[in-house]
């Protein structure tokens, strides 16, 4: 059964990426667009605290060199998330539950799980921020002098890993919003993500401690980028300090988890009128 | 043109752009506020942090608090965006044609209802709280309100040529909405000074056409702008821009597509 489920895993995902590098042939131009769309309005977003620090030479101990690394780490996240939960607005469940389009999941022989984690891949036309992330990493890596030892390398796909979880753990928990009240909460998960995108640039370690408590527990912005990349570039040593992003993960996940499933009982009872007779939302 | 039946017209859909942000109770405008409020404090206990740590900042840290604060309260205004992109999107736009009343006019009335109730239930009262946080919102000069209107006039007038963009881009609003949020944030001077750039950036983002939006208003406010300097490259990117505007729209909409869904 679980064997089964893998092979239909890439199976689909395969079936993704053909159908991504089909529009992408088909209509280059546009896909072009949208490429850079994306890789504009990230880099944009860390633009403006990078060139403060490159201004005044680094922010709060770190300097502006450590400050990218950090923005270049922020970066790889967000392309992680475009990659994988970008189409069909898997990533803004919110927006699929709002507009109704939840009730087109039930009708496919596959899994809900199984819809969710294959349907939003864009392994060409939404790979420009993977791109532009590993760059910046790199180029910051360089800079720092860090040691790349096999297992930094570990660390780091792990901790990506973790802060990818995180995003689409905490946007699926604001998305069950969207059940009880679809038209006020249909872009919710978009304000949460956009509200993380410019918190999760600012290093937290020039802030006080009240604050960096507060957007490492119950605005997790720091857990994205900020705590990871103390661990990465070792200006936090404690070895414990490594299983907090694994275990804040698992915990937002697991209530994810539970509240989507609540909102889909309630979903069910209910259901979504959001349609006027000629098609146009409310 | 702006008899008195227009302007009732006009005042009318203010009214109903407000009601409809708000029919559904005030309690639907929390949530933006809270999201302002997660925007406003880390950067503002930033500029402090940097002020403590003895950077060497171009400004005091008083006028980077009154810029910052501000900006928040009247992001709406400081970087106009009308719903115009999305609505084509959505399908909505097509009923503004249906009406007898200009598009144009009618979005900007739209959009200057949907600002009352963030002005009404965030920016008026954390304008009062200010003093009790040690942060002054007064203007030092004049000059703030002038700019402040160009502003909003030259926004509405950027805005208008994204929707053509959007247009073009057969109603893909959200890449148009993108494209357009990352040049104005990083352009517009609406997240950090000019002042605060790398130097030899300066010039450049002056002298574009957003940085004649939130940034040319913030810094009269806070009494680090030429008035000559600043308002002329206002009234010129609002004389350049709006006949742009104007003139594509009206061959834009020809060609538009608003199908729904």
């Amino acid at each position: 059964m679980v064997k089964q489920s893998i092979r239909r895993y890439f199976e689909l995902m395969k079936l993704y990426a053909q159908m991504d590098l089909g529009w992408l042939l088909r209509d280059t131009l546009f896909a072009v667009l949208a490429l850079s769309a994306d890789v504009v309005g990230t880099v944009s977003s860390i633009s403006g605290l990078f060139l403060l620090s490159w201004r005044l030479g680094g922010i709060g101990e770190w300097q502006r060199e450590q400050v990218l690394f950090m923005l270049g780490f922020a970066t790889l996240v967000s392309g992680l998330f475009q990659l994988l939960f970008t189409g069909n607005n898997t990533g803004h469940f919110s927006r699929r539950i709002g507009r109704g389009q939840v009730e087109h999941m039930w009708i496919q022989p596959l899994s809900f799980p199984m819809q969710l984690l294959t349907e939003g891949f864009l392994p060409f036309t939404a790979s420009g921020n993977v791109i532009s992330g590993t760059l910046i990493v790199v180029f910051a890596t360089t800079l720092l002098s860090i040691d790349v030892t096999f297992v930094w390398i570990l660390q780091f796909v792990g901790l990506l890993l973790t802060s990818l979880v995180t995003v689409v753990a905490i946007s699926y928990l604001v998305s069950s919003l969207a059940f009880y009240s679809p038209v006020q909460a249909e872009e919710i998960s978009t304000y949460v993500l956009d509200s993380l995108r410019h918190l999760r640039n600012f290093p937290l370690n020039a802030m006080p401690k009240s604050l960096q408590v507060t957007l490492l527990s119950v605005i997790p912005a720091g857990m994205i980028a900020w705590y990871p990349t103390t661990i990465l570039l070792n200006t936090s040593q404690t070895s414990w300090r490594m299983s907090v992003p694994l275990i804040y993960s698992v915990v937002l996940s697991m209530l994810a988890l539970t509240a989507i499933r609540k909102g889909l009982r309630y979903y069910v009872q209910t259901g979504i009128h959001r349609y006027l007779v000629h098609g146009h939302r409310r | 043109m702006w008899g008195g039946d227009t302007l009732k017209k006009f005042m009318k859909i203010i009214q109903m752009s407000y009601m409809g942000q708000t029919n559904d109770g005030y309690l639907y405008v929390l949530p933006r506020i809270l999201v302002k409020l997660l925007y406003l404090l880390p950067m503002l206990v930033l500029w402090r942090v940097l002020a403590k740590q003895g950077a060497n900042l171009p400004w005091t840290l008083s006028q980077l608090l009154s810029y910052t604060y501000v900006q928040t309260l009247f992001a709406d205004l400081l970087v106009v965006q009308t719903e115009a992109s999305s609505w084509n999107y959505e399908g909505k736009l097509v009923s503004y044609f249906t009406r007898p009343f200009g598009v144009l006019r009618q979005l900007v009335a739209q959009t200057m209802g949907s600002w009352i109730p963030m002005l009404l239930f965030f920016a008026l009262p954390m304008y009062l709280l200010s003093p009790l946080i040690g942060i002054d919102v007064i203007p030092r000069t004049f000059w703030f309100f002038p700019s402040l209107c160009l502003c909003v006039m030259l926004g509405f007038a950027i805005d208008f040529i994204f929707v053509c963009v959007t247009i073009h881009l057969r109603g893909m609003a959200w890449l148009g909405y993108v494209i357009r949020m990352s040049i104005a944030a990083l352009f517009s001077g609406s997240v950090i000074p000019f002042s605060m750039m790398p130097v030899f950036l300066i010039p450049f983002l002056q002298i574009q056409p957003f940085g004649s939006l939130a940034g040319a208003p913030l810094s009269f406010l806070v009494g680090q702008a030429e008035p000559f300097r600043v308002i002329g490259l206002q009234v010129f990117w609002n004389m350049v821009l709006w006949p742009i505007a104007i003139g594509w729209f009206r061959k834009s909409q020809e060609t538009m597509v608003s199908y729904g869904g």
